[in-house]
């Protein structure tokens, strides 16, 4: 029997069982107890006083206890993701998100740099694609900057039991809906947990599992194209610290391990990732602007003989190029004033056709908001003069690679 | 679509019909999913549905503004079917949450007379309140989790595996 089938039968049974007792109710006949109000007499004398004379230290002791308890607040929350349902999501969220970021035909994340730059710079510019890759994660997984709300919805695809759902929108405003669909199995030692992660267009393979060490509920989750290109996420998380590591395996061979601390201050988001391989380490603290249309970062990086920091200023910038919104990079170090600025590739976009014509498209003409959609825009995808081309783009921008999940996905099902 | 009974309690302090009229007819299958899941008898329900109400406002004074003004309700009913079930049952001592355990070993047979109860009939009383509070109150399984006390997670699970138990008894039903 349907799930919803049943849904009808109860409700029709519970609506004939309901008694209508809105009638046999005499609100006249109720007598509503009063607020209760207490009240004090006035007695003057040393004992008052010495009683209030404490009371009022008391009121102060008090009165400095909350001034510190919100200094306190500012304080780091380094455990933001309070369910089992938000480490779940989060982690199937940045795994798909990080896996989307990754372009499995090696034709993107070329960081360029748009001006001179030295020693201590290019030290930071040679880290700026694993950094592109991070923030494109981080633009749909830390919310829109001061919510990351995921929740369990009853699941509307056939074949999987669970849903959870978390929505996000990134640095142009445009809201994307995630859905994990999942069923889990439960063993003695172990849940494990099939589904697909799901938005837009688009869906990534997503097994995990969760299981119980000295106590605590831990978990691990793998988003993949295939046996050999995948993300792998393991939380890591104390209980103190929310920490979560990354492996991003591309054609079976590790590009790229992090671990990234989320916390939360004052309501706000913002991660710490380290990096570190081939003696060179790197560390990074990444927040959303208030408005959720930029990212500040700070950063250290060290190797054998360079050691430099400093702060990364990421905005959106229009590409007339490409036709699309990247990632303009400012970065100063502290070593040195100079503020040195870099392209990066973004690859958020929504599902759209785009028309470009021999004149270039200004900036101008793309709207804040649709993201992807920069670019004059027909509803028939027609202009009336110049050479006419028209792109079906999707999230990722890579034709090739959605063909290649397509089929897997196919395959998959 | 999430109601706001808070503009509706003042009315209710000055015992305002239609403001009552709204607030009932908001909550009632709440109330009634909490109270069915308790009590196995039509004139039972009844009788502690209008208990609820009338307790509600009689102590209407109490409930602060901003608080959630359905879970403090369901609360009600909630403690009220306990306390009466207790009176009628003493062997028996019953919270879906608190004292399952001893209600599943005690309880007396009794046979009920409420149609629902031909398709909940072997849900244990937390799968029913689960079960009931979702689909017949259409309450958020996070407003369900705050009034059964328990876990989101837990929420969905006892309630997917309450619905599936469902499925495969009216399967059996049909077939047989």
């Amino acid at each position: 029997m349907k799930r919803k089938a049943l849904y009808k039968i109860i409700q029709a049974k519970a609506m004939n069982d309901m008694p209508d007792i809105l009638s046999k109710i005499n609100l006249d006949s109720i007598e509503i107890i009063p607020e209760t109000v207490i009240q004090k007499r006035a007695h003057w004398n040393l004992t008052h006083v010495l009683s209030y004379s404490v009371s009022f230290a008391a009121l102060i002791i008090i009165a400095v206890l909350g001034i510190n308890v919100i200094i306190g607040s500012s304080q780091p929350n380094q455990t933001p993701l309070e369910s089992d349902i938000e480490l779940i999501g989060f982690q199937a969220v940045s795994a798909a998100s990080l896996l989307e970021g990754m372009d499995i035909t090696d034709l993107s994340y070329n960081v360029t740099p748009l001006a001179f730059t030295n020693d201590e710079i290019s030290i930071i510019e040679s880290e700026l694609p694993a950094i592109d890759q991070y923030l494109n994660m981080l633009e749909i997984a830390l919310g829109d900057s001061n919510a990351i709300s995921y929740e369990a919805i009853i699941s509307d695809r056939g074949g999987y039991a669970f849903c959870i759902q978390f929505q996000s929108t990134d640095l142009t405003q445009n809201t994307y809906d995630f859905k994990f669909y999942y069923n889990q199995a439960e063993t003695p030692n172990q849940t494990n947990i099939t589904g697909v992660m799901a938005y837009d267009d688009r869906e990534f393979v997503t097994t995990g599992i969760m299981y119980k060490n000295s106590g605590a509920v831990k978990s691990s989750f793998r988003a993949e194209v295939d046996q050999d290109t995948y993300v792998f996420v393991e939380d890591r998380s104390t209980s103190s610290v929310q920490a979560f590591a990354y492996r991003i395996v591309k054609h079976g061979i590790i590009t790229n391990e992090s671990v990234l601390n989320i916390e939360s201050v004052k309501h706000q988001f913002r991660v710490k990732i380290h990096m570190s391989a081939q003696g060179k380490h790197l560390s990074l603290q990444v927040q959303k602007s208030a408005g959720n249309d930029a990212f500040t970062i700070d950063y250290e990086i060290s190797n054998d003989v360079l050691e430099s920091s400093g702060q990364i200023d990421v905005a959106l910038e229009y590409d007339m190029m490409m036709h699309k919104y990247v990632y303009r990079y400012n970065v100063r170090n502290n070593q040195n004033t100079e503020t040195t600025q870099y392209q990066g590739n973004r690859q958020w976009w929504k599902t759209t056709t785009t028309t470009t014509t021999e004149n270039t498209t200004t900036a101008g003409n793309a709207t804040s908001g649709n993201g992807g959609t920069a670019g004059t825009t027909t509803q028939d995808g027609t202009t009336t003069d110049g050479e006419t081309t028209t792109e079906h783009t999707t999230p990722g921008n890579c034709p090739r690679c959605n063909g290649i999940i397509q089929d897997i996905i196919q395959n998959s099902l | 679509m999430t109601v706001d009974f808070d503009k509706y309690i003042d009315k209710l302090k000055e015992k305002d019909n239609e403001a009552f009229a709204f607030v009932y007819e908001n909550t009632k299958n709440g109330v009634f999913s909490i109270i069915v899941s308790i009590v196995k008898s039509r004139a039972e329900t009844e009788d502690l549905m209008q208990d609820t109400y009338i307790k509600m406002l009689k102590n209407i004074n109490s409930y602060t503004i901003g608080r959630n003004f359905n879970a403090w309700l369901m609360q009600i009913a909630k403690n009220i079917a306990i306390d009466h079930y207790r009176k009628h049952n003493r062997l028996t001592v019953y919270d879906p949450q608190e004292d399952m355990y001893i209600f599943d070993k005690r309880q007396a047979p009794q046979k009920s007379d409420l149609d629902i109860d031909e398709v909940i009939k072997n849900l244990s009383p937390e799968e029913k309140e689960i079960v009931l509070l979702r689909i017949v109150a259409n309450e958020k399984f996070k407003d369900i989790a705050k009034v059964v006390n328990k876990p989101l997670g837990t929420v969905l699970w006892i309630y997917n595996k309450a619905v599936k138990k469902l499925q495969k008894d009216l399967e059996k039903e049909e077939k047989s």
